[in-house]
């Protein structure tokens, strides 16, 4: 039985689809099965983070209106091979893209894989709750900046009234430079005013914008990817452990940077 | 006041101001299903069941109910 997760924010650009590409490679890595469900209908962009947007023949829609079976829009990652992806559409014209559809395709994917990760719209309408709906678990994922964190708090209102067993917070973007100069929000704080689980702390990477534009996710040279590999750990294990983005600008060296940063 | 205390104070404010507030139909329902279960226990009408709520600093729903009832109701305990 596959866990099934909704990666959710409510506002758009926090980085929810690079999230879900990327922890989505990470439990790969950790031998788990996991598809990529992209339900972002008319503004996905889940295959060119991926880099699959060359092969794509079938997506969800044609799922959902019969017109292959679900197994013909799933596509293999080439790096690793048990993480596949579901894309989505361009756009649709279809009264069959309901959330009953959509919940009883991902609900098809429960005895082929360990996860489902499901890439959710930005917003709280109907796109949203197409995507929330199959969900058993949420990961909503904010930045430490006051517009995100207001839209994350409705978000989280409304996911209390579906069938969400766990929701769990990643704060994305973090800067902790600017956390020790205390010119940004602790995750640590955010969670607690939003009242909610940490789940995991994602570092502002300059590399990650490098390799989206190639269709990559995170390898080894990045910082985020200690941060996506204890995300992925965290998903098994109860008491969480949390990157902590200041390590670097602690100590003599840090403050030298913090300092440089302020004036150039 | 340092930078990040302003936002978390003003990251508090937006929140509260966004709190969805508790509709009139919405206090009836509540007030009913509170009848409804204390009915089991006192000797009450809905009228004597006053309810107000307020949001606090924190942005948390904090419910006031008040009742007055001069009985309460026999209530027979099966022992095993």
């Amino acid at each position: 039985m596959a866990r099934k997760i909704v990666i959710t924010s409510g506002k758009g650009g926090v980085g929810k689809t690079t999230i879900c590409a990327n922890l989505g490679v990470m439990l790969a890595k950790l031998n788990k099965r996991v598809v990529l469900v992209d339900v972002d209908i008319g503004l996905n962009n889940l295959d060119v983070v991926t880099g699959i947007e060359n092969k794509i023949v079938f997506d969800i829609v044609d799922v959902i209106e019969n017109k292959c079976r679900i197994k013909q829009a799933l596509i293999q990652d080439l790096n690793y091979p048990n993480l596949y992806i579901m894309p989505s559409a361009h756009s649709y014209n279809c009264s069959l893209v309901t959330a009953e559809n959509v919940k009883k395709v991902i609900n098809q994917l429960n005895d082929y894989f360990d996860f489902v990760l499901i890439d959710c719209p930005a917003g709280i309408d109907e796109p949203f709750k197409r995507a929330v709906c199959g969900a058993d678990e949420a990961l909503v994922v904010v930045t430490p900046h006051l517009s995100s964190l207001r839209d994350a708090d409705k978000v989280l209102m409304i996911l209390n009234s579906y069938n969400i067993t766990d929701i769990s917070l990643i704060v994305n973007r973090v800067r902790g430079d600017m956390i020790l100069d205390k010119e940004m929000i602790d995750a640590n704080k955010i969670a607690e005013i939003l009242n909610v689980k940490l789940c995991g702390i994602i570092p502002e990477d300059d590399n990650i914008s490098v390799l989206l534009s190639l269709g990559r996710t995170v390898n080894k040279g990045c910082e985020a990817y200690s941060a996506f590999t204890i995300l992925a750990n965290n998903m098994f294990e109860d008491k969480k452990k949390l990157y902590d983005c200041t390590t670097k600008y602690k100590g003599f060296l840090g403050y030298f940077k913090r300092s440089l940063r302020k004036k150039v | 006041m340092r930078f990040e205390q302003k936002c978390i104070n003003r990251l508090k404010n937006i929140l509260k101001q966004d709190k969805e507030r508790l509709s009139v139909p919405m206090l009836n329902m509540i007030k009913s299903d509170i009848y409804m279960s204390l009915n089991s226990y006192f000797d009450i009408h809905p009228e004597d069941i006053n309810l107000k709520y307020f949001i606090d600093e924190n942005g948390y729903y904090a419910l006031d109910i008040g009742i007055k009832c001069n009985r309460i109701k026999k209530i027979n305990f099966f022992n095993k």
